[in-house]
């Protein structure tokens, strides 16, 4: 294993030099577009009206404007409502004060993306009923007072729903495309840089120099996850401006992270289980680690299969909407709130858990990072046992559906 | 320590598809020796010499380098030897000197890689050419860069597919001169295929002529065209694989 460098520091430079590189940094970018009109898709099916439940402790001629007011913004008899808004006593006096005050409790019923969505449209149905009860009542000015609570798996949490979704969303939604990116590169890298190999015939000059033949595969793997983390870290960077471009748009908290948080806010997303514990973070790892052995043994195998660099991009252009299905499905759709036989189809398939992770870690499922820990790196092993089972045998130099073919083609034209 | 640079023997390889390729071939070869393998398209002169590189393993019979079987320990077995390939390149993206020293560096330590790659730099005789990269090389150089690059490794058996193909006649006696030298300066056997029968009578002790996965004859130049009664090697093989018309 001694020239293990020296094979990494040659697959670096390179892939690093190869314009494909540069290519590679667009393909997340364009990710970023897909994901932004996602957003506005999901915004759109979610129902114009939200849900309220409204309770007057005040019952004054104020609140039952205000009931009236916000009838025409929301639903107010409904089964599942998606937030409570608490009318307090002395709710009226405050009124004719000119201070709007009440408690919105924000119920979160899953952590799929449109209920971010949903909490903004019982915000804009408040805020315009509020708008017409000061109109009703005249001349003063309004000033409003909404004490914010979130409502997950029934507790109530101190904090206002944006921090939650920060959390539960901004956040776990970065963690899923950061490995999403990672996991593509990872694997178009290795299998490019094995199929390019051949295309470019060094193959059989590498193989013949004084190194194991899996010393030669693991400097690949190697070099395929320093560069994959080089254009992660680049596109961090960019991922970094496009938050702090959308942060100082909106409130601040909306980029709170289990990380980042501090005092009041801490300690309520503590009480709710909310913030990673030492337990959950390592399995976390563990899993993204799991995956990367996962993709590439997939990148060993589609680049020792095909005979160039353009064989192998069809073929891994074959395996990114295969991982994008899982990516924005745990995006956009809660896997425990689905019935039991889809949600074991959705966890067995093989991309699902490394998707999942990132919701599981900021809502601290233990056992289920566990399971996904478990399941990649069976996957993983089993899938890299044959990858080094073919890199290092004979059918690396002989397989090759293509060259078959042509030498049918030609022994038919000479015959 | 075994005596003999080179040992095959009863040397088959039928591929996955069904060709058989080399039906039992047997020959040795002798330490400062330049062996030849020449015989028609087709014959298995690459899958031969493939082999004895440990990059196929044989379906029959045995090859070992200086008593060390390719097929059992071949890590060994590439230490002993370096092997150009028939059709081969370099990484386009890398400079030649970077080439050179990457082949290097998995060769030797410290001083060792400097010291080879002064060797590789007369060898290849490209000059300043090799600060560029490898893709703005042209057939010919990039032919001498992989020569450079095989020959600094100084190998106890060289093992060359081809070694001139492709290059002018300028540039393939510069190669022809670089390998005579290589095995009188360091006593290292030399295994080579060719089509160029000239070149062959020029460079080898002793030729192999194959011919359908099977020797057809073999000895040294002189003595072969005396037992095919033939005016020059040509006709040597042409006799050999049936196909002369005088
Ligand atoms: N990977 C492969 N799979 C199947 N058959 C192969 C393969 N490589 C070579 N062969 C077949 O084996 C036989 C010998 O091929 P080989 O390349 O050894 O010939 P050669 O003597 O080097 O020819 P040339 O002078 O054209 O280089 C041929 O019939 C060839 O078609
Ligand atoms: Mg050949």
């Amino acid at each position: 294993m001694g020239k293990l460098n020296v094979i990494v520091w040659k697959e670096v430079l390179d892939l690093v030099r190869d314009p494909k590189f540069i290519a590679g940094l667009f393909i997340p970018l364009i990710v970023f577009l897909a994901m932004g009109s996602m957003f506005s898709s999901t915004a759109a099916s979610v129902p114009q009206k939200p849900c309220i439940a409204l309770v007057d402790e005040d019952s004054s001629q104020a609140s039952r404007l205000f009931a009236e007011a916000l009838a025409r913004y929301a639903e107010l008899s409904c089964e599942k409502p998606n937030a409570k808004v608490v009318l307090e006593k002395g709710f009226g006096a405050k009124v004719r004060e000119g201070v709007f005050d009440a408690k919105v409790y924000y119920i979160f019923s899953s952590t799929s993306i449109s209920e971010s969505e949903v909490a903004s449209k019982v915000d804009d149905a408040v805020t315009a009923a509020a708008r017409d009860l000061f109109l009703k009542i005249t001349g003063l000015k309004q000033r409003l007072e909404l004490k914010k609570y979130t409502v997950y798996k029934g507790r109530v949490l101190g904090i206002p729903p944006e921090a939650f979704y920060g959390i539960v969303f901004g956040f776990s939604n970065t963690l899923i495309w950061a490995v999403f990116i990672v996991a593509v590169m990872v694997f178009q890298l290795v299998a490019i840089s094995i199929a390019s190999e051949k295309e470019y015939k060094t193959l059989e000059i590498l193989l013949t120099q004084p190194i194991k033949n899996t010393t030669v595969l693991l400097g690949k793997l190697v070099a395929s996850i320093l560069v994959a983390f080089l254009e992660g870290l680049v596109m961090a960077v960019g991922m970094f401006f496009y938050f702090q471009g959308i942060a100082s748009m909106s409130s601040p908290t909306a980029t709170t992270t289990p990380f980042n948080a501090t005092g009041d806010i801490l300690r309520q997303l503590q009480e709710a289980g909310l913030t990673p514990t030492p337990t959950a973070l390592a399995m976390y790892l563990g899993l993204v680690f799991a995956s990367l052995i996962f993709m590439l043994s997939i990148g060993v195998v589609v680049g020792a299969v095909s005979n160039d660099t353009k064989s192998a991009g069809s073929l891994s252009g074959i395996l990114v909407p295969v991982l994008i299905v899982p990516a924005f499905f745990t995006m956009f759709i809660d896997i425990d709130t689905l019935p039991l036989a889809q949600r074991a189809a959705a966890l067995l398939f093989p991309f699902t858990p490394m998707f999942v992770a990132g919701k599981y870690l900021v809502t601290n499922n233990v056992p289920m990072l566990l399971y996904g820990l478990v399941y990649t790196l069976a996957w993983g092993i089993g899938l890299m046992a044959l990858a080094a089972k073919i890199y290092t045998s004979e059918s690396l130099l002989t397989f090759s559906a293509k060259t078959l073919l042509k030498r049918f083609r030609r022994s038919r034209l000479t015959h | 320590m075994e005596s003999k640079a080179l040992v095959v023997e009863g040397l088959k390889k039928t591929y996955p598809g069904g060709v058989e390729a080399l039906k039992g071939i047997s020959f040795t070869v002798n330490p400062g020796e330049i062996f030849g393998l020449i015989g028609p398209n087709g014959a298995g002169k690459s899958t031969t010499l493939r082999i004895i590189s440990t990059l196929l393993k044989p379906t029959g019979g045995y090859a070992r380098i200086y008593g060390v079987d390719v097929v059992e320990e071949p890590l060994k077995v590439k230490e002993m030897i370096a092997y150009l390939p028939e059709e081969s390149g370099a990484y386009k993206n890398l400079k030649g000197i970077e080439f050179l020293r990457f082949i290097a560096r998995l060769n030797a330590e410290g001083s060792e890689v400097e010291e080879m790659l002064d060797y590789a730099r007369r060898l290849s005789g490209l000059g300043e050419r090799l600060n560029d990269k490898v893709s703005t090389y042209s057939k010919g150089m990039l032919r001498r860069l992989l020569i450079a690059a095989t020959l600094m490794r100084r190998p106890k058996l060289a093992i060359l597919d081809e070694p001139t193909s492709g290059l002018d006649v300028l540039n393939a006696s510069r190669v022809r001169t670089a390998i005579r030298r290589y095995a009188e300066d360091t006593g290292a056997a030399v295994l080579l295929s060719s089509h160029n029968m000239l070149e062959v009578e020029y460079l080898c002790e002793r030729v192999a002529i194959i011919h359908q996965g099977l020797i057809v004859a073999e000895g040294e130049p002189a003595a072969l065209k005396e037992e095919f009664s033939a005016r020059n090697l040509e006709e040597v093989f042409l006799k050999a694989v049936g196909a002369w018309e005088s």
